[in-house]
C-alpha cells in the first residue's frame, strides 16, 4: 500500500502515474463493491466519486434496494473505519457527537470522560437521517462542513477520509423531518437508488441467499484514499468547463439570465456556489476517470444531475404542476449551451 | 514516442492551434454574419418609415416653399427608401463584421465539437498561455497533441443555422405604413404641381384665405371690434360658466360686443385676463372721469359684489348695453386727461348707479338683489352694496373683479366712498358688516382698497375656481359660501386631584376580652420514618448539639416514635 500525500506534481509523467494509479485503485475498490451489489452501477460510481471528491452523500430509495449494504461494502472496500447511526426520532445530539460519562477508574475511583459518538469515523452511515429531528440533524452540519465535532468545550477533528452517507425514504413521510435546505446544500450527490434491472435480480437472490456469502476484502486504505483525494484536487480547470460550471448554478437560480422559462416559473430557490464546488469537484473525478487530465463540459454535464438536483427547492406550483427535479435539470442541460457554442 | 519527437509535436501544436483558430473562426463569422444579416434585415423592415420621412420631408418643405418644379414619382421615393434601408443595413452589417471578433477557444470549441474531443483542444490552447504551469496542465497539452494533428486533416463543417425568419408584429406594421407614407409624399408632390403657378416665396392660397384677410384687417384697426370679439371670447364663455342661470343675455352678440368695447386700452379681454393683478391695479388708479356710464357700470359692479349670483348678471347687463359700452369708450378716451383715483366725486350721477340696477334687472339678473338695488335707487345705496360686497372673502373679491373688466375705471372711487356707509347696505349681511368694522378704521380705501383687494385676488378662472369649485362651475348646483357649522370643543383636558386618606375610628378591643383556647389542635399527619433514614435524620438534628455539648448523645428512639405516634412533632 502507497503513502499518504502526494506532493505537488509538476511533470506531465508524474500526472500520468497519478491519473493512471487513480483509476486502477478505483477500479479495486468498485470490484470489491460489485461482489456484494449487482447491478446500481451509477450508485456505485456516484457514492465513489463523491468519496474520492471528498464529499458526502445522500441515497434515497425506498426500502430494500441495499442503500445500506452498499455503504457497508464501500466501508470494507476502503478499509477505513465504519460506524452507523440508525436516526430516530427521540434520538438527540449527543447521540451523536459523544457525552461525559462517569466511568470508573482502575484505582477505584469514578471520573468523568469524554466518549466520542458515532460520528467520529472515517465512513458514517446516517441511515434515515430524515426521522430524526431538526436539532439532531443540524449535529452533523459542522461535521459535515468543517470536518469536526464541537460538544461543549471540546473539539474534536474528525480524521481523513470522512464522508457521512445518509440515506432516506422518500415513500413513508410519517414522522419524518424534511432535512432542511443548509443540510441538503452540504451533500455533494444526491443519489437516487432505483429498483434493479431484470437480469439483476438473479444474481441478486444467488447472492444473498446462498449458504456463502461474498467477502470482501479491503482494497486500499484511508491514508491512500486520502492521496487520491489530493491527485483529484490538482486536476486543472480550464475557463470553459468553469464557465460552463458556473452557467449551469446560475441557471438553477430563478431570474438570471441563463436560467429557462421551466426554471424561472417553478423554482423558488436555486443553488448556491456550492453547487458549482461540487460541479468542478466531481468533474475532476470524472475526468481522470475518463482518462483526461483536464476537466472539460463533458465531465461537468455528466454529474449535474447528482449534484444540482438536490440544490433546488421547487415551488408550489411546480409541485402542483408535477415538475420534478430531474426533469429542470435535464431542461437546464439542454438550454444551457457551452461557452462559446 | 521519443523525447525529441514528443518535444517537436509539442511544438507545433501551437501553429496548428493557430491554424485551427482561423480556419474555425472563418465558419463562425460566416455562420454568424448570417445570423445577423436576418436580425438586422429584420430591424431595417420595422425602421422603413423612418427611411420614408426624408422624402415626406422633402416634399413638404417643397409644398411650403412653393416650388413649381415638380415632385418625384412614387417609384422614385420608394427606390429612395431602399436606397437608405439597404446603405442602413449595409453599415450595420460591416460594422459589426468589423467589430466582433471570436475568442480563441470558442475557435477552438467548433473543433472540439465537431470532433469529439472533449475540450482537449481549447483546453491545451488555454493551458499553453498560462504561467506556472502544473503536471497536470503538461499532461493535458500532450493530450492534445493528437487530436489536433487529426483536426489540422479535417475541415470544420459550416454551421447550421436557424432558417426561419422572424419578423416581428412592428416590422410587420412597418410595411404598410411606409407604403402609406410613400402615398402621402406623392400626394404632396401632386398637390405641389396643382399649385405651381403661385409666385415662390409666398404660400399656396395664403392671399385669398378670409381668415388671413381679417387678420389682416385687424393688422390695420387694432381697435376694431371684430379683432377682438374673438379674443373677448373664452371670457364671456367663462362667464356663463361661472353663473348658468343667465346664459340668456350672456349669448347675445350685443352683449359680446358691448363688454368687448368696454376695454378701454385696445387690449384684448382675454389679454386682461391673463393679467388680472396689473388690470386690478391699472383700473383701481385710473380716474372715474365724468362719464356717467362708467359709474353705472361701477355700481353694478358694486352690487355683483354685494350677491354673488348677480353679480355676473350685473356686469352682463352692463356690457350688454351698447350704451353703456359706448360710454365706457368714452370714458377710456378721458382716462388719460382725467384725475387720479379717489379726487372724482364718483357719485355724481347716483341716478345713473340705479339705472345700471335697473338694467341688471332688466337684463335678467337674480332678483333678489335687483329688487335690493331697484329699492334703493340710489347711488348711495349701491356704494353701500359695494362697501358689503367689498366686505366678502378673497373668492367673492376674484368673481367681481373678473367682472369689472370692462367697466371698473369708476368703481373704485365708489368703493372707497362707501367703505363708511357698509352696515346700511343694500344687503344685509354679517360677514360684510365685519369686514366694513374692520376695516371701518382705515379713514381712506379709495385708492388702497382697491390695491388691496387686488392683491387678494388672483384670476378671474382661479376665483371661479375657488368660488364655487367643479360643482359651481361644472354641475349648475348652487353651493353655499360658507360651510355651516359648529366649532370644534379643542381637547379634552384631564385633570387629576388628590385624596387624602380619611382616619377610620376603630373601637379598640383588650386582650382579656380574647378567651383562651383550649381545644385540641388535632392531630397532624407525619410520614412515618423507620430504619435508616430516621437514623439519617436523627443524626443529622442531633449533630449539631453534640458539636455544642462536646460530646455525642444517643438519640432517643422513644422520643421520635411518639411524637410520630401522636402526630405532633416540635
Amino acid at each position: 500500500m502507497t503513502s499518504a500525500v502526494n506532493p505537488q506534481i509538476t511533470d506531465a509523467d508524474q500526472a500520468r502515474e497519478a491519473a493512471a494509479r487513480f483509476c486502477a485503485l478505483y477500479a479495486g475498490i468498485k470490484d470489491q463493491v460489485c461482489a456484494m451489489m449487482v447491478g446500481q452501477d451509477e450508485v456505485i460510481d456516484g457514492v465513489m466519486t463523491a468519496l474520492f471528491a471528498g464529499g458526502h452523500v445522500l441515497l434515497e430509495g425506498v426500502p430494500g434496494l441495499g442503500k445500506t449494504m452498499l455503504v457497508n461494502s464501500l466501508s470494507k472496500a476502503v478499509g477505513t473505519r465504519f460506524s452507523r447511526i440508525q436516526f430516530t426520532p427521540d434520538m438527540m445530539p449527543a447521540d451523536i457527537q459523544g457525552t461525559t460519562v462517569l466511568v470508573d477508574t482502575p484505582g477505584g475511583g469514578q471520573e468523568l470522560r469524554f466518549q466520542e459518538g458515532p460520528i467520529v469515523s472515517n465512513l458514517v452511515l446516517a441511515d434515515e437521517i430524515n426521522r430524526a429531528t431538526p436539532k439532531t440533524q443540524s449535529a452533523l452540519l459542522e461535521a459535515m462542513q468543517e470536518r469536526q465535532v464541537t460538544a461543549g468545550r471540546r473539539t474534536i477533528q474528525l480524521n481523513e477520509p470522512f464522508c457521512v452517507l445518509a440515506t432516506q425514504n422518500p415513500v413513508e413521510q410519517e414522522g419524518t423531518y424534511p432535512l432542511p435546505e443548509a443540510q441538503l446544500d452540504r451533500f455533494l450527490f444526491k443519489l437516487v437508488v432505483g429498483y434493479p434491472k431484470e437480469e439483476d435480480y438473479a444474481a441478486i437472490l444467488d447472492r444473498t441467499t446462498g449458504s456463502e456469502a461474498p467477502l470482501i476484502e479491503a482494497a486500499t486504505s484511508g491514508d491512500e484514499v486520502v492521496a487520491m483525494r489530493d491527485v483529484v484536487r490538482q486536476v486543472p480547470v480550464p475557463d470553459v468547463a468553469k464557465n460552463y460550471a458556473i452557467h449551469l448554478v446560475m441557471a438553477t437560480q430563478p431570474g438570471s439570465n441563463y436560467a429557462p422559462a421551466v426554471v424561472t416559473e417553478y423554482v423558488a430557490l436555486g443553488s448556491s456556489p456550492r453547487g458549482a464546488q461540487a460541479l468542478l469537484l466531481a468533474g475532476k473525478v470524472r475526468a481522470l476517470l475518463n482518462g483526461r487530465f483536464a476537466v472539460s463540459c463533458d465531465d461537468i454535464r455528466e454529474v449535474a444531475l447528482p449534484a444540482l438536483r438536490h440544490r433546488m427547492l421547487i415551488n408550489f406550483h411546480g409541485q402542483s404542476e408535477g415538475i420534478t427535479d430531474e426533469q429542470i435539470v435535464h431542461e437546464i442541460l439542454q438550454t444551457v449551451k457551452e461557452p462559446g457554442a | 514516442m521519443t523525447d525529441s519527437t514528443a518535444h517537436d509535436r509539442r511544438e507545433s501544436l501551437g501553429g496548428n492551434l493557430d491554424q485551427l483558430a482561423e480556419r474555425a473562426g472563418g465558419v463562425l463569422s460566416r455562420a454568424r454574419l448570417t445570423v445577423r444579416a436576418r436580425q438586422v434585415l429584420s430591424r431595417t423592415v420595422s425602421l422603413l418609415c423612418l427611411f420614408a420621412l426624408p422624402g415626406l420631408l422633402f416634399e413638404l418643405f417643397r409644398f411650403l416653399a412653393g416650388y413649381a418644379a415638380p415632385g418625384l414619382r412614387w417609384w422614385q421615393h420608394a427606390a429612395l427608401v431602399l436606397a437608405f434601408a439597404s446603405v442602413f443595413a449595409a453599415g450595420w452589417l460591416w460594422r459589426d463584421y468589423r467589430s466582433h471578433r471570436f475568442a480563441r477557444g470558442a475557435t477552438l470549441g467548433l473543433f472540439d465539437r465537431q470532433l469529439g474531443l472533449a475540450n482537449r483542444l481549447a483546453t491545451a490552447d488555454e493551458f499553453i498561455a498560462a504561467p506556472g504551469r502544473s503536471g497536470f496542465m503538461a499532461a493535458a497539452i500532450d493530450d492534445a497533441v493528437e487530436p489536433a494533428e487529426r483536426a489540422m486533416h479535417s475541415q470544420a463543417q459550416p454551421i447550421n443555422v436557424d432558417r426561419q425568419w422572424h419578423l416581428s408584429r412592428w416590422s410587420l406594421a412597418s410595411v404598410p405604413g411606409t407604403a402609406g407614407l410613400l402615398l402621402l409624399t406623392t400626394w404632396l408632390g401632386g398637390l405641389e404641381l396643382a399649385n405651381a403657378g403661385a409666385e415662390p416665396g409666398i404660400p399656396a392660397g395664403g392671399a385669398s384665405s378670409p381668415d388671413l384677410a381679417v387678420i389682416g384687417t385687424v393688422t390695420e384697426n387694432p381697435a376694431g371690434e371684430t379683432g377682438v370679439r374673438s379674443a373677448a371670447e373664452p371670457l364671456r364663455l367663462a362667464r356663463s360658466d361661472a353663473d348658468p342661470g343667465n346664459t340668456a343675455s350672456a349669448d347675445a352678440p350685443e352683449s359680446e360686443a358691448g363688454h368687448v368695447a368696454a376695454n378701454p386700452s385696445g387690449r384684448s379681454a382675454q389679454q386682461q385676463g391673463g393679467d388680472r393683478r396689473s388690470t386690478s391695479s391699472q383700473s383701481g388708479g385710473m380716474p372715474s372721469g365724468s362719464a356717467s356710464r362708467p359709474q353705472a357700470a361701477a355700481s353694478g359692479q358694486q352690487a355683483a359684489r354685494s350677491k354673488p349670483s348677480a353679480s355676473g348678471q350685473q356686469d352682463r347687463q352692463a356690457a350688454a348695453e351698447p350704451q353703456a359700452a359706448s360710454g365706457e369708450r368714452q370714458a377710456a378716451s378721458a382716462t388719460d386727461t382725467s384725475s387720479p383715483a379717489g379726487e372724482s366725486g364718483s357719485s355724481d350721477s347716483p341716478g345713473d348707479s340705479g339705472q345700471s340696477g335697473d338694467d341688471g334687472q332688466d337684463g335678467g339678473a337674480g332678483a333678489e338683489s335687483a329688487q335690493a338695488q331697484a329699492g334703493q335707487g340710489e347711488g348711495e345705496q349701491s356704494e353701500s352694496q359695494s362697501g358689503a360686497g367689498q366686505g366678502e372673502g378673497d373668492d367673492q373679491r376674484g368673481e367681481g373683479e373678473q367682472s369689472n373688466e370692462g367697466a371698473g375705471e369708476g368703481q373704485r372711487t365708489a368703493e372707497g366712498e362707501s367703505q363708511n356707509n357698509g352696515e346700511s347696505g343694500g344687503e344685509p349681511d354679517a360677514r360684510a358688516e365685519r369686514q366694513s368694522q374692520g376695516e371701518g378704521g382705515q379713514p381712506d380705501f379709495g385708492q388702497q382698497s382697491a390695491e388691496g383687494t387686488g392683491e387678494g385676488r388672483s384670476s378671474g378662472e382661479d376665483a371661479i375656481k375657488k368660488n364655487r369649485g367643479a360643482a359651481k362651475a361644472m354641475l349648475a348646483l348652487p353651493t353655499a359660501d360658507r360651510l355651516i357649522g359648529r366649532r370644534g370643543e379643542g381637547p379634552e383636558q384631564t385633570r387629576q386631584e388628590q385624596s387624602p386618606p380619611l382616619a377610620e375610628q376603630v373601637a379598640p378591643v383588650p386582650a382579656s376580652a380574647r378567651p383562651q383556647r383550649g381545644d385540641r389542635i388535632g392531630s397532624l399527619q407525619h410520614a412515618r420514618v423507620s430504619g435508616w433514614s430516621r437514623d439519617l435524620v436523627m443524626s443529622y438534628f442531633d449533630r449539631p448539639h453534640d458539636e455544642a455539648a462536646g460530646g455525642k448523645t444517643e438519640p432517643t428512639n422513644t422520643n421520635t416514635d411518639t411524637n410520630a405516634g401522636n402526630g405532633q412533632g416540635d
